[in-house]
């Protein structure tokens, strides 16, 4: 800046040609910014759409794509990143970006969606996946179930129609979670009670076990949340919905709701089931390995937190899985909380999006996911795997696929789960009665929401 | 490096602009003695990134507001002033046949209106937390100014609240709190309960952990306070023979007028502002004890997708925090405190 008196005037020639060089480099910046982002898109040869591909995947494809998802630990995005280089050595010319997210993944995903710039092929869980579909954001998966070799039959058919919306397929399933019956068999020998298959056997088991159990980390039979998730299983066990066939009003306050919740709040009610806040652990599967309860309805994510329970291995040995008890007049039901792999509709690249979606969810591609154990194979045929006979806790829970009801209440989901649950806790806190509580959240709800 | 020419051009850039603003000025009317273009340039990097990251999103949140808005589809349908309806009404106060009636059941119960209780949960929170913040703060550091042995490891205990996340803090008090926490075990048995899940208490737990977490921070500020006050103003009261009462009454209160003002507003922004613990805590519940005005923002925006609503929400409770920190500014303007 010193030499500055000597530039003292300036021509308007010197002036404009500094602007245009201060411009110039901003502008060149700007480019080299985007130049590794963008660098796959000129060459994408596949935007045209699905017709490129048939299965035999010898078709190249020019494409780089990038999948987002979340991951539950190292070992899940480490088998998720192995499956995507596989994919990519078996695919010449597709070019595969894998970034979990790890946080406020649903949030971070309706922005990028709504920005337009969302990752090709993404997670979606079953909550919120009817309102992606609804918003047209979703690459519909038609073309791939339609193709001759992939054989979507395979699928748990409520996986499958978790995914659907309008009668479009617009994800596959990737992974799905039911609620089953854990319980400890050495609490329920002690007790002499068996594994109950009714309800009423149910609170018998859990009188007893009250009256029976004498381990000293005791303190109830079974553990639910203040909010009751297990409701929505026993409603549809009790022949009840959550809303009418055509989506249009909200009905679970009927008598089967009704009856459902009035025996979940009669056990706590009884001393016979604790909430969290009553006990010292937070959730399902510390208050089970603890030994604070006997039983807990809780799915396979419990499994690996038992397994590798390191203040107390022999736990593990001791708690087994049945399938939820239920009305001895009722159906059989559990809840499914599932995942797809679905793709962006704005995606450059569908076909490549979709080939990717085939391999992750193939017959082998899923075995693999599945052997992690975190979660279940969506695929019917994977309870013949050798994993599951080993494992069969898993395949109690596996088989539960079958009549499961995928937790999932068309677009406007989150906005009638939000205004169920404080409710469902109402009734189980005795704030307010099951059938108070229900029509207070059903008229709420079809007032407000639907 | 910059080489010789390079350099030589921004000079004669810098100048270009200067000699333009200059007959720019000179064209509006302005003054060399009003010549801030330095001023201008130090705050402009702090005023761009003030509008592109808070003032734009704010303009652009309030037209949000009067929109049916998806953030899937990134567009809205104009529906006027139908989201500020639909969270203000039922109202607590309705005019009927005969009058103004004032409804209660709006306030005390979740079922009426989500907004307004979730405001008298904020209102109750507000009240409950910020004089004992305050007083807490003021009593903490009255102690710690004096010569106490281990002044800096109580000062440093203190503050420890301060530094630990919220969301740590929370998790810590939520487990405390619980049927079989800490507190009951040391409660005489008749007084034990599920403190952190009892819809009662809940809300009683996060301003006992807000009240905890407070203390520390506003202690600093009125230790920073303290030590500006004058020795000579305690010396001339001791002289006149004034007792600790009166010298607190008379000499450190009304010292300390600036530093209250500033920790009274901010402690009533942050406690209309109380999000995080709440949701950590005990996520609103349970059956709606802890639900506070941004918890329900939140949830209405970003778990269910009501962006238009949840902006209006953010919207009124923006209008009541802006009305009270602007009477308090002009309040505040006839009380200044000199030296």
């Amino acid at each position: 800046m010193t030499d500055d008196s000597t530039n003292g005037r300036l021509s308007r020639r010197r002036f404009v040609a500094g602007l245009s060089t201060a411009g110039a480099a901003a502008f060149l910046a700007g480019c080299s910014d985007d130049s590794g982002g963008s660098s796959g898109d000129g060459s994408s040869g596949d935007g045209s759409g699905s017709t490129t591909t048939t299965a035999g995947t010898t078709t190249p494809m020019n494409a780089d794509i990038t999948l987002s998802g979340w991951a539950a630990n190292n070992e899940e995005s480490a088998l998720v990143t192995d499956l995507v280089s596989e994919f990519e050595s078996n695919h010449e010319g597709i070019g595969v970006d894998y970034n979990p997210i790890q946080s406020k993944y649903k949030q971070k995903l309706k922005t990028q969606l709504g920005a337009g710039n969302a990752p090709d092929a993404f997670y979606v869980d079953s909550s919120y996946f009817p309102s992606f579909a609804s918003a047209n954001v979703l690459l519909s998966m038609e073309p791939l179930a339609e193709s001759e070799d992939y054989d979507t039959d395979d699928f748990f058919d409520p996986l499958l129609d978790a995914f659907r919306f309008d009668g479009t397929l617009y994800g596959v399933p990737k992974d799905f979670s039911t609620l089953g019956l854990f319980h400890n068999t050495a609490m329920f020998e002690e007790a002499s009670v068996d594994p109950p298959t009714t309800w009423s056997q149910f609170e018998d088991a859990l009188s007893a076990l009250k009256d029976n159990v004498s381990n000293e980390s005791f303190k109830a039979p079974m553990i639910e949340y203040a909010n009751g998730r297990s409701w929505w299983a026993f409603l549809y066990q009790n022949g009840g919905q959550v809303l009418s066939e055509d989506g249009s009003e909200a009905v679970f306050a009927d008598d089967p709701g009704v009856e459902a919740l009035e025996f979940l709040t009669g056990l706590k009610e009884d001393g016979l089931l604790a909430v969290p806040s009553d006990l010292g652990s937070g959730w399902h599967g510390a208050a089970i390995a603890n030994q604070e309860v006997a039983t807990a309805i809780l799915g396979p994510w419990g499994l690996p937190f038992l397994e590798g329970y390191e203040d107390n291995p022999d736990i593990n040995g001791q708690i087994d899985v049945a399938h939820l008890p239920k009305p001895s007049d009722g159906e059989k039901a559990t809840i499914a909380y599932t995942v797809s792999y679905s793709a962006s509709a704005n995606t450059d690249s569908p076909a490549a999006t979709r080939e990717l979606i085939r391999s992750l969810t193939s017959d082998e591609g899923m075995a693999r996911w599945a052997k992690k154990g975190l979660a279940l194979s969506a695929r019917k045929s994977h309870a013949d795997l050798d994993y599951y006979d080993e494992h069969p806790r898993r395949k109690t829970l596996l088989e539960a696929g079958d009549w499961s009801q995928p937790f999932s209440f068309g677009p406007k989901s989150e906005s009638i789960v939000n205004r169920v649950r404080p409710q469902l806790e109402a009734a189980m806190l005795g704030e307010k009665s099951p059938s108070d509580a229900l029509s207070t959240a059903q008229q709420k709800i079809n007032d407000e929401v639907l | 490096m910059a080489t010789e020419s390079q350099r030589s051009l921004v000079g004669d850039v810098l100048a270009g602009t200067r000699r333009i603003l200059a007959s720019a000025k000179h064209r509006v009317g302005i003054t060399e003695d009003q010549n801030n273009l330095m001023g201008f340039a130090f705050v402009a990097p702090n005023i761009l990134v003030f509008s592109a990251f808070l003032l734009g999103p704010v303009l652009y949140a309030f037209y949000i507001s009067f929109q049916e808005w998806s953030i899937l589809a990134g567009a809205g349908t104009w529906v006027g002033l139908t989201n500020y309806v639909e969270v203000l009404r039922p109202l607590p106060l309705a005019y009927t046949g005969n009058g103004l009636t004032w409804r209660p059941e709006v306030l005390t119960s979740p079922s009426a209106n989500l907004w307004w209780y979730a405001l008298k949960n904020t209102f109750v929170y507000a009240i409950g937390t910020v004089p004992l913040q305050i007083f807490g703060g003021l009593a903490v550091a009255l102690m710690l100014d004096k010569r106490v042995r281990f002044k800096k490891t109580y000062r440093a205990a203190y503050f420890m609240p301060v530094m630990l996340s919220g969301a740590a803090s929370a998790v810590m008090w939520r487990w405390f709190l619980a049927g079989d926490g800490v507190i009951n075990s040391v409660l005489p048995t008749f007084l034990e309960h599920n403190w952190a899940g009892d819809p009662g208490t809940a809300l009683g737990g996060v301003m006992l952990m807000a009240v905890w977490g407070g203390i520390g921070s506003n202690m600093i500020f009125f230790l920073a306070g303290l030590q500006n006050i004058p020795e000579e103003l305690y010396e001339a009261a001791r002289i006149d023979g004034a007792s600790a009462w009166h010298r607190f009454r008379h000499v450190t209160w009304p010292s300390l007028g600036n530093t209250n003002f500033f920790v009274f507003v901010m402690a009533i922004i942050s406690a209309f502002q109380v999000f995080g613990i709440a949701l950590v805590f005990s996520e609103g519940g349970p059956v709606y004890a802890t639900t506070t005005t941004v918890l329900l923002i939140y949830q209405r925006a970003f778990e269910e997708g009501a962006f238009g609503e949840g902006a209006a929400m953010a919207f009124l409770l923006f209008i009541l925090i802006f009305s009270f920190s602007y009477y308090q500014y002009r309040y505040r303007d006839e009380t200044e405190v000199d030296y």
